[in-house]
């Protein structure tokens, strides 16, 4: 007689007694990717509507040009760092350590405590620098201007200045923390016949920009070290042609890969999206896939930019680092097209984001274009930079997120946003990233700043847009429909929101498409 | 009666040391080190750019009147190279199984360890400049604070790991984190090393 025993289903049922043994699982010392994922999506969504908050003051305090330009604005200063050093990437962060898990079909985090270090190094970051703001105007300008800081020889920095720079210290650690971790996760815990070929386009993408920020971040760090002896001692290593480079590539927000990171993390996002809702695998799957992975890393090219190229009005758009960018972005688009044009298409909310992520897009490089004709005062080409940081350092990378919070609505709320809803959210947020990008591009094509209070709308829109977010975390519950989309990657193979260990089977895994291999099998 | 077992056939996750579970730790940490530590070399490559500009964008550099005296920060590199030696052979300690010499190693790289941080500290404390003289001095100030730090957390390591290797936790078959732990004392002896590559050798 021959016994024959074999697996029919793959588990992974190891949900890590190690890691809550020695203490206990509460919101504050948890190891779970799913509670940890909503503590910083919470976070991020916090420091993202204070910003909005901060934005509307700005705009309505502003009293002439050059309030868009950065260059003494305390309000400006810190909506920047509030937003795009803290809001943008917690959120990020949140979604990534929420999804990538499931899409790989792990039950946990590789570094759950690292993790949850990130997560409360990152918090108390964001304290430091919202004390900073709070307490007084920060001696050095925002990393929104080219312009480094002149520290006046022999004074040294305020303690203000000093909480910020030690704040945006922490915030970088908890960023390259949480890097580390995500990075670590994909790289060895995905389940047993999940090949790196065959990871879905988001864990790709997390995988392209975790490394990014692995290797970015210690150079932004770096710079603030550079800073702070510089600061502190009221030195002047900022003043001569050096030190301005130096700021410009290690400090300075457009300077570095920062900048783009998140908004090309977007075609990961979207590419899942676009091949769940047509219902088939996306064409060029290959290529897709490799564009996803790529194109945040090729943001690492922002570094290669010269000085010359830095002073231009096209801003992030007149580097090589950009341009690589943008032909992933050019082939992903093309697979997208092909994967909808064939496939069985569904109408879902998460679709609409994609529209207004391209609108913004388009939109930042029909403004690069103009800007190619027109003559700018040093002045006026800072105005239109900063235009373009709110469409492509904000506005891109938070439609894309939002995008993936509507598509993996079911694992994180437990329910599918509704497409009325969705699309309110889509159209507040993409109505109101343009709305507040307004002033500064007029200021830079030299109109007048009487346009501020469509600005100031413009932020109180995208602050509503963010609120359905509030709306979704505070409603969360719990439904069976483990499925709503049929789809095709793993996260899809456990019931939603997922149980603490995620999974109770999984299908085998042979393709990058698992689930519709097992459809296929079973009919 | 043959009974055949395949391959897929999946065990319960074990406990302790043993068992797929144990195996992937044991791979995680390492990885993780190493992934941190291409980071740490990312930091001080940045500063030695930092360097680097600023010595091409300035005509006189050294400013006039610096001088160093290389003694300690050659000593310094000799010390560091001579702790990531024994860091190996403690490595070596665990590997084999031959306990004894593993402690003797881990012990020996901790007080170099700490030596490296008493003559760093004193060099910094002896530089002939204060850091906001000149961007020299501030850039030199923030590479050598910077390796400071750095080598402490690796130092930091090697102790943790000594004194898992003391009670008995490191074995044979159990050696990931001394292998993490030397990982992350050799970079940051390279960091050092380039700090001390382009401060004091090339200047």
């Amino acid at each position: 007689m021959t016994i024959t025993e074999t697996r029919p289903v793959a588990v992974a049922h190891d949900d890590e007694p190690a890691a809550t043994a020695t203490v206990p699982d509460t919101w504050l010392t948890t190891g779970d990717h799913k509670r940890l994922g909503i503590l910083f999506i919470a976070g991020g969504l916090v420091a993202l509507i204070a910003g909005c908050a901060i934005a509307v003051a700005f705009q309505v305090q502003a009293d002439g040009p050059t309030a868009w330009t950065a260059a003494g604005s305390r309000l400006a200063s810190a909506n920047t760092v509030v937003t795009l050093l803290i809001g943008i990437p917690a959120l990020w962060i949140g979604l990534a350590t929420y999804v990538v898990p499931l899409q790989i079909g792990a039950t946990r985090l590789a570094l759950p405590r690292l993790h949850n270090l990130a997560l409360w190094t990152y918090f108390w970051g964001g304290v430091l620098v919202a004390v900073a703001f709070t307490a007084g105007r920060p001696q050095f300008n925002s990393l929104l201007s080219s312009a480094p800081p002149l520290a006046v020889k022999g004074q040294p920095a305020t303690t203000v200045t000093e909480l910020l720079i030690a704040g945006l210290f922490v915030i970088g650690l908890a960023l390259f923390l949480s890097a580390v971790s995500l990075l670590t996760t994909v790289l060895l815990r995905r389940a047993e016949g999940l090949r790196l070929p065959f990871v879905p386009l988001f864990s790709s993408s997390v995988l392209g920009t975790a490394t990014t920020l692995v290797l970015a971040t210690p150079v932004f760090l770096g710079g603030l070290a550079l800073l702070a002896y510089d600061q502190h001692y009221g030195g002047t290593l900022f003043a001569g042609k050096g030190g301005a480079r130096i700021w410009q590539h290690e400090l300075w927000l457009l300077g570095q890969p920062l900048a783009l990171v998140f908004a090309a993390a977007g075609i990961g996002v979207f590419g899942d999206i676009v091949s769940t809702h047509a219902r088939r695998p996306l064409s060029g799957y290959g290529v897709a896939r490799v564009a996803a992975t790529a194109a945040p890393l090729l943001t690492l090219f922002l570094w290669t930019g010269t000085l010359g190229a830095l002073g231009s009005p096209l801003g992030p758009l007149a580097r090589p680092g950009a341009v690589a960018v943008a032909l992933a972005f050019g082939v992903s688009f093309l697979c997208w097209l092909g994967t909808l044009k064939d496939g069985q298409r569904r109408l879902h909310p998460s679709l609409l984001f994609l529209v207004a992520y391209l609108a913004v897009i388009g939109l930042a490089g029909a403004f690069s274009i103009v800007a190619l004709s027109t003559k700018m005062t040093p002045l006026e080409a800072e105005a239109f930079r900063n235009g373009q940081i709110t469409l492509l350092v904000f506005a891109a990378p938070l439609l894309a997120l939002a995008g993936a919070a509507a598509h993996w609505s079911p694992k994180l709320w437990g329910r599918a946003t509704p497409t009325g809803l969705g699309a309110l959210q889509a159209l507040l947020l993409l109505a109101g990233a343009v709305l507040t990008a307004l002033p500064a591009y007029l200021v830079g094509f030299g109109a007048s700043a009487s346009i501020a209070p469509v600005g100031a709308a413009g932020s109180a829109a995208t602050a509503a847009g963010l609120l359905f977010f509030v709306v979704n975390l505070a409603s969360r519950r719990a439904t069976t429909d483990a499925d709503p989309y049929d789809g095709m990657t793993l996260e899809w193979a456990t019931s939603s929101p997922p149980p603490v260990h995620n999974f109770d089977e999984l299908p085998d895994i042979r393709s990058p498409h698992p689930l519709a291999d097992a459809g296929a099998t079973s009919s | 009666m043959t009974a055949t077992i395949s391959d897929e056939m999946l065990a319960l996750p074990a406990g302790g040391d043993t068992g797929v579970d144990a195996e992937e730790r044991r791979a995680t940490v390492p990885l993780a080190v190493l992934i941190a530590g291409a980071g740490v070399l990312s930091l001080f490559g940045a500063l030695v750019a930092a360097y680097l500009g600023l010595k091409a964008a300035t005509p006189a550099w050294p400013p006039p009147r610096i001088t160093f005296d290389n003694y300690t920060a050659t000593v310094l590199t000799i010390t560091a190279l001579m702790a990531s030696v024994t860091l190996e052979w403690a490595g070596y300690g665990i590997r084999k199984g031959f306990r004894g010499q593993a402690l003797v190693g881990f012990g020996l790289t901790v007080l170099l360890g700490v030596a490296f941080l008493n003559a760093l500290y004193y060099l910094i404390a002896q530089f002939p400049f204060g850091a906001g003289d000149s961007p020299y001095a501030t850039v030199v100030y923030a590479m050598t604070s910077v390796t400071f730090l750095v080598v402490l957390v690796a130092v930091f390591g090697v102790i943790l790991t000594g004194l898992r290797a003391a009670g008995h936790q490191l074995t044979t078959d159990n050696q990931y984190l001394a292998r993490a732990a030397a990982l992350l004392w050799h970079v940051a002896v390279l960091g050092w090393i380039a700090v001390y590559y382009t401060v004091y050798v090339t200047k």
